[in-house]
């Protein structure tokens, strides 16, 4: 990918004196990595899903479903979350990052963004909609993603991934405070 | 001017950051999103307008929402306008109702808005500012204003590099996935099939099991822009916002194939009850498409789409992702 290094990180990444080092390129394979997070695990490709993270990734999720919640540590346990994800989306459930902040260096980042789910429904097993041929989808939840990233030979890999649904404390605690890419430093571990 | 991919990228992450600042109660990053002498407008109402950093901030209060609120930027156009750039783009908003109810269960969020930022960027002291932001519903008169008129935003000229992707590449992609909703959505027939080469096709199902008649496969610009008529008689005047979100691009400066989401939601009007949502979802779906570049500017060559829980998109579960068209 073609581009120049940014030197100017207030134009580059807002006002975040020190951010600089971020290519347009950088901020762009960070979105691809992002949407093929989305697609891998959506499609249930566990395989493209975990190459997705660095050796030892790790998923850490406020999910509640049983084999999805809690923390994903190495590439085993996010294969092993993968197929679980696989057998409680059947593949109707669809998963996109938009809202992308990333600030870095160029080497490592760290992003913030915002997570939007939908499932969709043969109308067959939604009583409450009227027959029809026609699918629905429905928004079922949002929430927030705080990632740290790293650049391994040329490719920008998630390191950390924590995901909290919108509205419950973890996210809340981040309202009217400034800004920022990536976790706070108060946010824990759910390890 | 022409627009830089550094300029692309600026305007958008400050799209970013006030989307982030306003949901999160950031009052500086927001104000700080604007010029001195910006403004925010919502709707033609006047007396919703606020101009400067002192008005902006004052106005701004995240009370109401209590962190709730999420503002999402599904896509945008943005060109050069005299010096200066604006952007015109889809905005889906969303609150959450807080804490699960019991074990095992998720937070729950609905739409509650639709609509678009109309915005006008200026560079001061070397940086991109907001000098306007105005958001009108998808359910006023200021979207129903622009049905059937043409799409007055210019196609990227992405260069004439081949041997791989640029950003600039990406840019005008991503731009042409947006151009496809909003030409449909708008009613302007002539642009929707402008966003296909000559012989480009559309190739897509829709409905279930409803035999060959849910298919409608488009080919060239004449049945392309007969297409988009045909969704025009649908008569949905500008409340239904079809976008492409997740988008995943493969190839080189010449060709690409990009895999991504239809998003697909409907304005109701506005609400007798106030805090009532005023939209909801449509549909999901995946688009598979494969773009050429032609002079500079990325078109379709063939799209195909195919809506959620069809066996096409069934058939993609559990196997290696790739971005392969669908097929017959």
């Amino acid at each position: 990918m073609t581009d120049s290094v940014s030197v100017v990180g207030v134009a580059s990444d807002g006002e975040r004196p020190g951010a600089v080092g971020m290519t347009d390129a950088d901020h762009e394979e960070v979105r691809q990595l992002f949407a093929r997070y989305s697609q891998t695990l959506d499609f249930g490709d566990a395989e493209g899903f975990v190459a997705c993270f660095v050796e030892d990734g790790v998923l850490d999720t406020s999910a509640p479903e049983e084999g999805l919640s809690g923390v994903h540590r190495g590439r085993e346990a996010l294969r092993r979350f993968a197929v679980a994800s696989t057998e409680y989306s059947a593949g109707r459930v669809r998963q996109s990052s938009l809202n992308v902040l990333v600030e870095g260096d160029g080497q490592t980042a760290r992003a913030t963004s915002y997570v939007i789910v939908t499932r969709a429904y043969p109308d067959a097993t939604k009583p409450h909609l009227k027959p029809s041929p026609v699918t629905r989808s429905e928004l079922t939840t949002t929430g927030m993603c705080f990632d740290e990233l790293v650049k391994v030979q040329g490719r920008w890999l998630l390191s950390r991934r924590q995901f909290r649904h919108d509205g419950l404390p973890e996210v809340l605690e981040r309202v009217e405070r400034p800004i920022t890419a990536g976790a706070l430093p108060g946010v824990p571990s759910r390890s | 001017m022409e627009l830089s991919a550094r300029d692309f990228g600026d305007i958008r992450r400050i799209d970013v950051r006030y989307c982030h600042a306003v949901d999160l109660g950031d009052y500086d990053a927001r104000v700080a999103c604007f010029a001195p002498d910006g403004r925010f407008e919502i709707g033609t109402d006047p007396h919703m307008t606020r101009r400067g950093r002192a008005e902006l901030r004052r106005s701004m209060t995240v009370r109401d929402g209590k962190g709730h609120v999420r503002h999402w930027t599904l896509g945008s156009l943005i060109d050069a306008d005299r010096g200066s750039a604006r952007s015109l783009s889809a905005v889906v908003v969303t609150h959450d109702f807080g804490p699960p109810a019991g074990k095992g269960q998720a937070t729950r969020s609905i739409v509650i808005a639709t609509g678009f930022h109309t915005d006008e960027f200026v560079r001061r002291q070397g940086r991109w500012v907001l000098l306007r932001r105005r958001f009108i519903g998808d359910w006023g008169e200021a979207v129903a204003e622009r049905i059937g008129k043409p799409l007055d935003f210019e196609p990227v000229d992405a260069g004439n590099i081949e041997s791989e992707l640029t950003p600039l590449d990406y840019e005008a992609i991503k731009q042409l996935l947006t151009r496809y909703g909003y030409t449909l959505d708008f009613e302007d027939h002539a642009g929707f099939a402008s966003c296909f080469t000559p012989d480009g096709v559309l190739d897509e199902v829709v409905n279930r099991d409803a035999g060959p008649e849910s298919r409608v496969i488009a080919r060239g610009r004449d049945e392309l822009w007969e297409y988009a008529l045909s969704v025009s008689d649908l008569n949905y005047r500008g409340r239904v916002r079809n976008s492409a979100i997740s988008p995943l691009i493969e190839g080189d400066g010449a060709r690409a194939r990009v895999s991504s989401y239809a998003f697909a939601t409907e304005a109701y009007g506005s609400p007798e009850l106030p805090g009532a949502a005023m939209a909801r979802m449509r549909y999901t779906g995946v688009y598979r498409d494969e773009v050429v570049k032609v002079d500079g500017r990325w078109l379709f060559a063939k799209r195909t789409f195919r809506k959620d829980t069809l066996s096409d998109v069934d058939a993609l579960v559990g196997k290696p992702l790739s971005l392969e068209l669908f097929r017959d």
